[in-house]
């Protein structure tokens, strides 16, 4: 969930954004609502410094994240990422359907992708070796050895 | 809440719990595109107000990530 030492701050910048569009799709929420979720969740500090404590300290960073921590601001640039060029359209589902058509994601490819992820699985052969003894043993089906 | 009222209590802490089993798992898986899946496929399960909570604790995770993303791109 959380980036990358070596990226770039840009590139992480980017990659939180992307993630939160795709956050909000997987939880059936448009990118409207997700943005207003946002922005309802900047009035609650508390729960903000403790996850940005728990993200600072997985990065490796100290308890300064804490430090000037204004949430609102923190919101607003999260609308910037999230959204940087908001639709002018009134309508909300033309203003979701114009931010999700810069995704491309094209039917069926989240299926390729976790298929991609799967082990190859070999189609199991016969042996050449006979099994037993009784694999020579005649059948009506197939002539063999009596038994 | 009142603290007196087990009923209230006991159901408080059982939408709390599940929501943070669905986070533990979440926030535990290294491939970012299975995460958001289990998590889409949880959420559903989930009621109402289960929802609620949980999309209002990833919420504040996510500007929370933010928050650190901009600190360690400050120092």
């Amino acid at each position: 969930m959380l980036r990358d030492v070596s990226e770039e701050p840009s590139e992480a910048f980017a990659r939180w954004a992307e993630r939160q569009r795709a956050l909000a799709r997987a939880l059936d929420l448009t990118i409207e609502e997700w943005l207003e979720i946002l922005d309802a969740a900047s009035h609650r500090t508390t729960g903000i410094t403790a996850a940005a404590i728990g993200a600072a300290m997985a990065r490796g960073l100290g308890m300064g994240v804490v430090r000037g921590l204004d949430t609102r601001a923190l919101a607003r640039r999260a609308r910037k990422l999230i959204d940087p060029l908001p639709p002018r359209v009134a309508n909300p589902v033309l203003k979701e359907a114009v931010r999700r058509a810069k995704e491309n994601f094209g039917e069926g490819q989240g299926a390729a992708r976790l298929r991609a992820k799967r082990e190859a699985i070999t189609t199991p052969r016969r042996g050449e070796e006979p099994i037993g003894d009784s694999a020579r043993t005649g059948t009506p089906d197939a002539p063999g050895d009596e038994p | 809440m009142s603290l007196r009222d087990r009923l209230r209590a006991k159901e408080t802490f059982e939408v709390d719990d599940a929501v943070r089993r669905i986070l533990k798992t979440w926030g535990q898986e290294k491939d970012a595109d299975v995460a958001r899946l289990e998590l889409a496929r949880a959420a559903r399960r989930l009621n109402a107000e289960q929802r609620n909570v949980l999309i209002a604790r990833l919420a504040e995770i996510s500007l929370g990530v933010l928050a650190a993303i901009e600190y360690g791109d400050s120092k």
